[in-house]
This record gives C-alpha cells, structure tokens and sequence, in this order.
C-alpha cells in the first residue's frame, strides 16, 4: 500500500511577499521518493471550525536532504487566512503527493517554465526531480509587493521578469516576453505554465502562434476531497470532465477547452 | 468485545459503517489511504444508462459547517463500469452498494439488469438526486411516482434494493411508506438539502450550476428528526442513516434514532480513512456502553 496521509511538522510558515506565505513541512521519505514537480498538498486546516475541507497547496519545493517540502500560497480566503496563523511545531494532516504533475521526456531538454502570480511556485520544484536540463523562467507577479523566489529561479533557469504595473523590472505580461526569446534563440522542447485562467489564455494564443511545441498546463479547480472520490474539481479536457486532482492537474495546453471557446 | 454485525435486507455487513455513495469514488480510489475491509460496505458511485458528464464546474462550495455539490451524476455509464472498474473492484473484502439513478423507468430498469449478474451484493436506488433536472428527485418527491419507478425495479431486481430518499419533501414517513409499499427491502436517508451559495462581490452564485445539494454537519440535526420518523412509521425496514456524520459518536446518535447502519459521506472529503475511522469509534462507544451488540443501539432513544 502506497501511503499517503502524513502528520507532518511545520518547520517554518512565512510572510514572502504580499499576502504570500511559504511553509516548510517536515517530509516523510515516500512521499520524497514519489514526488514529481507539480504535485500538490491537500492540507487540513488546523482548528477550521466549520470549514470542512482541505486546501490544495501546490508544491513549491522538496529538499531530500533535509527532508523537508515546502508549499507557497496566496491568502484568499478564510482557509487560507487560517493557514497563515499556523505556528512552527504545529503538527498539521497533509495528503501528499496528490496528481499526475508535470513529466518530462529525455528529449525534452530545453525546458521553458511560464508562471504567474503563485502559480510561479510549483515550477521551481521542476530542478528537484529534473536538475539536468537547459531552464528558462518566465515569471510574472502584479507588481514588485508580490515578488518571490527570483533568486531560486536565477540560481538554475536564465529568468525574464515581468509586473503587470512595472513596478519591478519589465512591464507587461510574462508571455510578451515568450516571442522575444523565440526569435532571439529558438523554440524549446517543451513548455511547462502554471497561473491563472487569463494567463493561461493568453499562453494558448502564443502556443498556437509558434505550433508544434509541446505545452503543458497546471489548472486550479474548486476541490473537494483530492484523492477523486467526489468528482468536484473537474475541468473539461478534451470535450470531457477531467477530476483535477486524480487526472490532472496538469493537462497539455491543447486539451483544456476553456482556453479556446 | 461488542457485536459489530448488522444485517440490512439479509446481508450481514461487519460492521454498520458505510461509505456514501458519490463521496467514495468506486471505492478503488481510497485503497492508498484505508483498509476497505474495515467498514461495512462501500456505496460505490451512481450509476446510470449511457455516459454522463455532469454539471459544468465550479462544482462545489463550502459553507459554514457544510459543503454545497453540484456533480450530477458524472459517470463512466453501466456498460463503461462493467467493462473497466468492476474486474478491479470486484475482489474488495466488502459488500458493495451500487447505486442506480436515472431519467426515467426505463433507464433505472436498464442499469439494474445489467449489474443483476454481478456479485454486487446491494442496490441503492437513486431517487433523490437534487443536481439534475430528471436526476431522479422528481421521482423521490411524488410519493405515486416514487411508488411507481420502485415497484418497477423491484420486479426484476435480482438483488435487494434500498430506497435513498430525499429530505426535500413535506413528509419524509410518507415517502418512506410509499418505498416500502413500492417493495423496497431498506431505506438510506437522508441526501443532501437543496440550497445555494452566493458571492456577494460579484453577485454571483458560487455553483455554475446556481443550486447544489447541502452536506455536512450543518444538516445532521435535519437527518436525525428525518430518521426518527421514518422510524417512528414502524414499516419494518432496515434503515441506513446518514448526514453529517463525522464521529463515531454521530454514528451512534444516527442508531438511537432509529438506524440499523450509517453512510459517511463529507467525512471522507475532509479525512479519506474517516468511514473506517468511524467504524473503530463507534466499537470503542459501544464498548464503553458495555453494549453486547451494536445493533442495540438502534431504535434505543429514551423518551421521559
């Protein structure tokens, strides 16, 4: 039996950037040993009350050698707000790793990872499992009060850096950039995105524009239970509903047909 | 050490904990994170004729003490389950509960015939379903109707049947007088409460689908009044209370008001070992009653 419901300890729980936080986990060696980049966390939140259900967190990080993983997330709501008062030593439930996450083939090497907003967080997990590939970030945030992790994407990836109000680095949107760097040095192999549903979009047209390379998308859905008994957080993928969290949440750009009507 | 048996309609379940159908998957689902063979039976997910998609996303909201779905009824389709899911399920060390719905007899008869020679040992039929338009509650709301589609079933049923009956109706005894009338062998109650979400910012409902059905401990005291007047009706069948349960205590308040087993349902989406979880609390609350037999406890609610 494939374990995977832990009691894991919080070793840290964060103020990154604005209404960003980052938590680190104690991890346990399964879930080291089975994590692939853009699995996700279905988290308890501790003392809810009367909010029943998990968060799905994606995950940010997994450092084998500490053992430790690392989740980063956006307060919007009140589940989320509850997570953020969680204290180091707290012991908190956790599902993990939950989803297919995003696969790379050998041949994939030139590898181009397009985040926006927390969607930034998950890519950076791609050195984790991957460490030997050509990386290229883009990363867009809103405006400089929500920028995170740069310096961890420049550490292994050359990163272009956009806001939305051009309050840190370039103006505009991170898939603006995308074109630029095709032209400058060629398509990559593969395109890995995570952010939100216009983002995703907006990547769509410029996929369809350059056609023909692989692009594979992280979607977010209203979830309930993660582990795909209750068949809440679908999403329609190739003219069916998929359950994010079992068959996804990672689905190729082409399939996912909201990003098209 | 308490008796855990319970019988529901000449099966003996080993314990009277059960998974809700549509919170469980096909049960295959939840072998990472719980031993199957420690609950009483799963109630594997609804059934109909053809394939069917379901309600578009969002599809599901929280609410205080609760949570709002609006699925209606995604599933591979009878034929599609047979083929794929069932070979793998079929070894499980449990009673299995399909459940059936449909848009009309035909579709409920059709479904039904074509598990009648598996060794599902039970069905649910689903009359209740509030998240489609021919989902069945329309079946589930009209007490001739509701008579009328179980009869039918009945007929040609090779297994026992359970009536799943909705709350959303004036008189829950009568709805269960006409299931039992209809030739239903036990009856689950109750599912969820039609009600809605909404986003106050953007005026908008929370569910794409506007109404969803309410689960949760929000509806517990609902379901146990609704249990203990189908109880009080004294027709003489099994019941199988659910809604709310998260405890093993809750389980037990569901017995005393007159249920001979229990469905977890939200449970599992906060905890998906919660229906065995239950199951080994309420042993311990049994046995700290010093209770010789679990099924003790039902119909045992103490009127001064």
């Amino acid at each position: 039996m494939i374990k995977k419901q832990f009691a894991e300890r919080v070793l840290e729980n964060r103020l990154i950037a604005e209404n960003t936080y980052l938590m680190r986990l104690t991890c346990a060696e399964e879930v080291i040993r089975l994590f692939r980049p853009g699995q996700f966390a279905h988290i308890e939140i501790p003392n809810a009350g009367e909010l029943l259900l998990r968060r799905p967190i994606s995950i940010n990080y997994v450092d084998s050698t500490k053992k430790e993983v690392h989740l980063a997330y956006n307060v919007v709501g009140k589940g989320t707000e509850r997570l953020s008062y969680v204290h180091p030593n707290d012991v908190i439930d956790v599902l993990m790793p939950l989803g297919n996450g995003f696969q790379l083939t050998d041949s994939m090497k030139k590898v181009w990872l397009v985040g926006g907003g927390i969607g930034i967080a998950p890519l950076k997990s791609l050195t984790c499992k991957y460490p030997d590939r050509e990386y290229t970030a883009f990363l867009g945030y809103r405006s400089k009060s929500c920028v995170y992790e740069v310096k961890d994407f420049e550490a292994f990836a050359k990163t272009y850096v956009t806001t939305d109000d051009g309050s840190y680095c370039r103006k505009g949107f991170c898939t603006d950039v995308l074109l630029e760097e095709i032209e400058k040095s060629g398509a990559p192999d593969v395109i890995l995105a995570c952010g939100p549903h216009l983002f995703f979009r907006s990547l769509a047209r410029v996929v369809e524009k350059i056609g023909g390379i692989p692009a594979f998308v992280s979607l977010e859905q209203r979830m309930g239970c993660g582990t795909g008994g209750c068949a809440t957080c679908v999403c329609k993928v190739g003219g069916k509903h998929k359950k994010v969290c079992l068959q996804g949440p990672v689905f190729p750009i082409r399939e996912v047909d909201s990003l098209y009507d | 050490m308490t008796d855990m048996r319970v019988e529901i309609a000449g099966v003996e379940l080993k314990n009277p904990v059960i998974t809700a159908s549509g919170t469980f998957g096909f049960a295959e689902e939840y072998a990472p994170y719980m031993e199957l063979s420690g609950i009483g039976a799963v109630g594997l997910k609804a059934l109909t004729r053809g394939e069917r998609q379901g309600n578009p996303p969002v599809r599901i909201a929280e609410t205080a003490s609760g949570i709002l779905n609006s699925v209606g009824l995604q599933n591979p389709g009878v034929d599609e389950f047979l083929r794929t899911i069932w070979p793998r399920i079929r070894n499980i060390d449990t009673v299995r509960i399909a459940n059936i719905a449909g848009a009309c007899v035909e579709d409920y008869l059709y479904v039904t015939e074509r598990l009648n020679d598996t060794e599902i040992e039970l069905y649910e039929i689903n009359v209740s379903c509030p998240n489609v338009k021919h989902g069945g509650v329309n079946f589930g709301t009209d007490a001739k109707t509701l008579y009328g589609v179980v009869s039918e079933i009945k007929r040609i049923s090779k297994k026992p049947i359970i009536v799943k009956l909705t709350p959303n109706v004036a008189h829950i005894a009568e709805m269960a007088r006409a299931a039992s009338d209809g030739g239903a062998d036990a009856l689950s109650l109750i599912n969820t409460l039609t009600g809605m979400a909404i986003d106050a910012h953007t005026k908008r409902p929370v569910l794409a689908n506007i109404t969803g059905g309410l689960s949760g401990p929000a509806v517990k005291p609902v379901a146990l009044r609704m249990v203990w007047e189908v109880y009080q009706a004294k027709l003489g069948l099994p019941i199988i209370g659910m809604g709310g349960i998260m405890t093993g205590e809750d389980a037990a308040e569901f017995m005393i008001a007159g249920a001979d087993a229990v469905m977890v349902g939200t449970a599992t989406m906060r905890d998906p070992a919660a229906a065995e979880n239950i199951a080994g609390e309420l042993e311990r609350f049994a046995q700290e009653e010093g209770l010789q037999a679990v099924r003790e406890l039902t119909g045992s609610l103490s009127i001064e």
